[in-house]
């Protein structure tokens, strides 16, 4: 049991965390052309999921709002924004808890989208408290393209995660 | 150690108020951020080390472009050298009598005792990056200070105006679009040198004449050039076209839709405009 605790609570284990989400944050760099720009995923998002909820490697909030105001940084966006999104995908993965990982493979596509969506809302109320006449549809193509690569992610992430402990 | 504390799990109490704390510091920043820029000289200080992870993700782009310019056929090379000889030879000729109505132009200004308009040079640049966030309509140049880039320097292309420099950095500048909401530029009608402020709409091409009279003299396809009034634009460069104009009887205003004329999407090269002071 203890050795099993080191492995998970190890540096490379660490590294490999904070390794997924400049990763994330890469993805998120890519050109799209113009029609495609509203449908950007939410990759480091994505990332948070995975490793709140289907991993024993774990982020903590303070953890998660870092890694949000590095990809602010990354992408050059107003400071807090992504910051904003993983503080509340944190907190709500916080008040689940592995019961996600216990619903049917809908129900957890759901909870998801449902989440998604709830991370991006303090930030479009904000956006139309300071005179963004946008609609809603930017959220909501990118919640839905998120949700779309959710499945790619996942896998990924846990082929990278399984090599990381067989070695 | 920093590392370590950052991915620590903690116990759970206080957990909610944590979570609020950060949410609102977070928004807080978000909203001095937008409202007063209280975070760009951070930005400007970690922009040197975000250059080479945004160069690299940009680099099999580049590559492949440029992959698809060598392998394109020689007889299309010779077709695009004929067509840009045909348009140079016309362009040419145009010039001619520009330069002699810029004499005359000149000349004029010197009888009506005007002070004559600045000269203006241009520094090609190159599209980085463009941001990714549909709210801001931005843009990475290659061009920063160590090439003579200042702050407000007006950005065009061969279509017409492109924006503003917002941030200059180093090596790397960033241009906020006319398309961003944010933003605004001083008009005139080229037909009936009637003026306006165009403000972007956050959609891409897409521009709103603000607060314009119903009565207005303004028709379908009027090309609208910058006024060069509010003093940061020269005057005379193409912003768009007026693509639908709604007259509502009983209503003020007049909903004018505008089409940006310069498109960021066409080509990666840019200019940015150099006006000496004398």
């Amino acid at each position: 049991m203890i050795s099993v605790l080191s492995v998970y609570d190890s540096w490379s284990s660490r590294l490999m965390v904070l390794l997924s989400f400049v990763l994330a944050g890469i993805l998120g760099l890519l050109p799209l052309s113009e029609h495609w720009d509203y449908c950007r995923p939410q990759w480091a998002a994505l990332v948070l999921i995975y490793w709140s909820f289907y991993s024993k490697r774990s982020i903590d909030l303070w953890g998660a709002w870092c890694m949000g105001l590095l990809m602010d940084c990354l992408h050059g966006a107003l400071l807090g924004q992504y910051a904003t999104l993983m503080v509340v995908l944190r907190y709500s993965a916080s008040l689940l808890g592995t019961r996600l990982k216990l619903y049917a493979q809908g129900g957890q596509y759901v909870v998801i989208f449902v989440l998604l969506a709830l991370s991006q809302s303090p930030l479009y109320l904000l956006y139309r408290y300071l005179g963004h006449s946008q609609s809603l549809q930017w959220y909501s193509a990118s919640v839905v393209s998120s949700l779309l690569l959710w499945p790619i992610v996942y896998k990924m992430l846990r082929i990278f995660e399984q090599k990381r402990v067989a070695l | 150690m920093f590392i370590k504390r950052l991915f620590h799990q903690k116990p759970r109490s206080g957990l909610g108020l944590r979570a609020s704390f950060l949410l609102a510091l977070s928004l807080f920043c978000v909203f001095m951020d937008y409202r007063y820029h209280s975070f760009d000289t951070l930005r400007m200080s970690v922009a040197p080390l975000v250059y080479p992870l945004q160069r690299l993700v940009d680099a099999p782009f580049h590559w492949i472009e440029k992959i698809r310019n060598r392998q394109q056929g020689f007889h299309d090379l010779l077709q695009a050298h004929q067509s840009l000889q045909d348009t140079h030879r016309l362009q040419n000729a145009r010039l001619q009598t520009l330069e002699a109505l810029e004499a005359e132009n000149a000349h004029l200004r010197a009888l009506l005792k005007v002070k004559p308009q600045a000269a203006q040079t241009f520094l090609m640049a190159e599209i980085v990056q463009v941001h990714n966030d549909p709210f801001m309509q931005r843009i990475l140049l290659n061009r920063g200070e160590q090439d003579g880039v200042v702050l407000g320097q007006p950005l065009i292309n061969a279509e017409g105006i492109l924006g503003e420099i917002i941030e200059v950095f180093p090596k790397t500048s960033r241009a906020i679009l006319l398309s961003d909401v944010s933003y605004g530029i001083s008009v005139e009608n080229l037909r009936s040198g009637v003026r306006g402020i165009v403000r972007g709409r956050g959609l891409n091409q897409a521009l709103r004449l603000q607060h314009v009279p119903n009565t207005i003299d303004l028709e379908v396809g009027d090309l609208l050039v910058s006024s060069g009034l509010e003093g940061r634009y020269p005057s005379g460069y193409p912003v768009g076209h007026v693509t639908e104009m709604k007259q509502t009887a009983g209503e003020s205003f007049a909903e004018v839709k505008v089409q940006v004329s310069a498109s960021h999407q066409k080509s990666r090269q840019v200019l940015l405009i150099q006006s000496s002071k004398d």
